[in-house]
């Protein structure tokens, strides 16, 4: 008793703490980032760099290794990371379980499956198209895989205006099985070399996209992540039950909608680019409310901080490891997520 | 101002969950829904408080009706205790407790919103349990949780020219005796503050202690209303719950109560 009151205390200076800690965090994830590589920078360099405005002044090799290879691979880190940190826990408050996330409504499996259709037939199917839209093609062909399926999923839970959370449950698990089963076919389908890319963009990469496929992206997140974070009061309620929500004067029935939609976008546009990135939008929301409680005012700007740091570490190890070649960046966060989310878990349970 | 119920049917399916009911509901009573189970009672109080749309009739909540209302608008008019409440993460007793300021949260300071919570807390006796996980009370005290939300709703503003309602599904079915009088004198307290109260009690003497008004509900029809000494006639408990009893109130100074017969 004496104990789980000094613990919620403890909680309210944390959740005050946490923000500012995480936004560290992020800063020096990002320079980090921006410092190690293969080519080596100095810490100079960057400071040059920012003193200069970000300007391209001397376009020696360091600036630009800087300015086109770094700093859109940080910022989309950040970014892609962010997202799938908040929106892992926008997840879980929709479906009200810690065990939730973007994957069940179908964004992962629609990215996967646009993506496999380019890959796989692309080329033989649309030659010109593809030779028009070029780099394009697979982050467009996965934003278009997300959207679809997600439309798909949307319509068959929400019934007569009534977006019911068990029916959008049970259509995303069946949708996905649909989903994954095409993608099955058309991995049947595909050459060696096709079947390689393939494996990989389900691996997650964040790495050869240019500021032009970043941008777009960056500002899909973004009107998505605001979106997300003006919801936290009412996504609060929501907990209470979707009767009492109402009770309380929350547009129970918008709420959801909206929750979904911006889900739906931020991590549509996150995998269209990145590929599937696992287990950062599960673990990151999770380990945070451990730390710092349920309250969405303070979880969501920290799991998305918090998101954002940890991407772009893991980010960081996965471009080290093994230069001059690069790690799929899903499986540094697997790799990694993995046993400290459990060790959190077991520290949690032991206590108790 | 009242909340006018008129020729109100509600079906599911071919299921005639209620079925042409007449009530008003005044804000200065407290009015006790009562009946055996599966009468209609908690779907009449979803009904009002805008759960459940009529499939005939209408209902009408100070002289709007009550599809006309937003759910922010509803919010500011009426709170809702209800029967059940789940709770997946672990809010705290206070945390929970402050949500109910939600619908007015904007108009007030911090300092006074802090005043409000802690008035209700200590009203609902569980000040001690402020920083305790909600999910790790007991049954008892998750209600008294809950039932100090639902007051912080109508906490504000005082003196409101407005009637506004307050609907409680068994709001003393897992509490102790002296919890149960205390909820109910709360109530009683409440319609002097131009707040109507319509509570479902099984309790019949607890409900005969307190009501204005009691409404005894059987098949989704009221059987009858009124005061509590005609509603709980022996042929009406006879018909309606199966069990001989007697409406008992011995002087001013007790409370009624409902005494059963040794026979069966």
């Amino acid at each position: 008793m004496q104990e789980m009151i000094m613990l919620n205390k403890k909680r309210g200076k944390r959740q005050i703490m946490a923000i500012p800690v995480t936004l560290g965090l992020l800063i020096c994830s990002a320079f980090l980032a921006l410092v190690i590589g293969a080519v080596s920078l100095s810490e100079s360099d960057i400071l040059t760099f920012v003193s200069h405005g970000f300007s391209q002044t001397h376009s020696s090799l360091s600036t630009r290794v800087l300015f086109e290879i770094r700093l859109p691979r940080t910022v989309l880190s950040l970014g892609v990371g962010g997202a799938l940190g908040l929106c892992g826990a926008a997840m879980q408050a929709l479906f009200r379980n810690p065990l939730a996330d973007p994957s069940l409504i179908g964004v992962a499996g629609g990215g996967a499956l646009g993506a496999v259709t380019v890959i796989v037939l692309g080329h033989s199917m649309f030659p010109q198209a593809m030779d028009v839209i070029g780099i394009y093609a697979l982050p467009i062909g996965a934003m278009l895989g997300c959207l679809g399926v997600c439309a798909i999923i949307y319509r068959l839970s929400n019934r007569q205006g009534q977006f019911t959370i068990i029916t959008l449950l049970l259509s995303g698990i069946a949708v996905n099985a649909i989903v994954g089963s095409l993608i099955g076919i058309l991995t049947l389908v595909s050459s060696d070399s096709e079947l390689r890319e393939l494996t990989f963009w389900t691996m997650g990469n964040l790495g050869g996209n240019s500021w032009a496929l970043t941008l777009p992206v960056l500002v899909l997140i973004f009107i998505s992540l605001i979106g997300l974070s003006r919801l936290a009061k009412p996504l609060n309620l929501y907990l209470l039950g979707e009767a009492q929500a109402q009770h309380l004067g929350v547009s129970v029935s918008n709420l959801k909608k909206k929750v979904f939609i911006y889900t739906a976008m931020a991590v549509g546009a996150a995998v269209s680019i990145s590929g599937m990135i696992g287990f950062v939008g599960f673990v990151v929301p999770h380990l945070v409310r451990i730390l710092i409680g349920p309250d969405h005012r303070f979880l969501f700007p920290v799991s998305m901080l918090f998101g954002a740091s940890f991407l772009t570490i893991t980010d960081v190890i996965a471009r080290i490891v093994i230069i001059p070649a690069e790690l799929p960046i899903g499986l540094v966060t697997s790799a990694l997520g993995g046993p400290f989310f459990l060790f959190v878990l077991y520290k949690q349970t032991s206590r108790y | 101002m009242n909340i006018e119920i008129q020729a109100l049917s509600i079906s599911v399916g071919r299921k005639t969950l209620l079925d042409t009911i007449d009530l008003t509901i005044k804000p200065n009573e407290l009015s006790i829904l009562i009946g055996p189970n599966g009468a209609g009672k908690s779907t009449l109080l979803k009904a009002c408080s805008g759960d459940m749309l009529p499939s005939e009739g209408d209902i009408s909540i100070n002289k709007k009706s009550i599809s006309s209302f937003t759910p922010l608008e509803l919010a500011n008019t009426r709170a809702v205790m209800t029967q059940s409440y789940q709770m997946g993460f672990s809010f705290t007793v206070m945390e929970v407790v402050s949500m109910g300021c939600f619908n007015y949260e904007e108009q007030i300071s911090q300092v006074q919103k802090q005043d409000i919570i802690h008035d209700v807390m200590s009203f609902m006796d569980i000040e001690h349990l402020a920083e305790r996980s909600f999910i790790t009370l007991s049954g008892g005290e998750q209600q008294r949780t809950q039932l100090a939300r639902v007051l912080a709703q109508l906490w504000l503003p005082y003196e409101q020219v407005e009637a506004r309602y307050l609907f409680l599904d068994e709001p003393t079915s897992s509490l102790d005796v002296f919890h149960q009088y205390h909820v109910l004198s709360l109530a009683k307290e409440l319609t002097k503050r131009n707040i109507g109260v319509l509570a479902v009690i099984h309790d019949l003497s607890l409900a005969a202690s307190f009501a204005d008004q009691l409404v005894l509900l059987n098949n989704g029809k009221i059987v009858t209303k009124g005061r509590p000494e005609s509603v709980l006639q022996r042929s009406h408990l006879e018909r309606v719950y199966g069990i001989k009893a007697e409406y008992y109130h011995h002087s001013q100074a007790v409370k009624p109560s409902i005494i059963l017969d040794q026979n069966q």
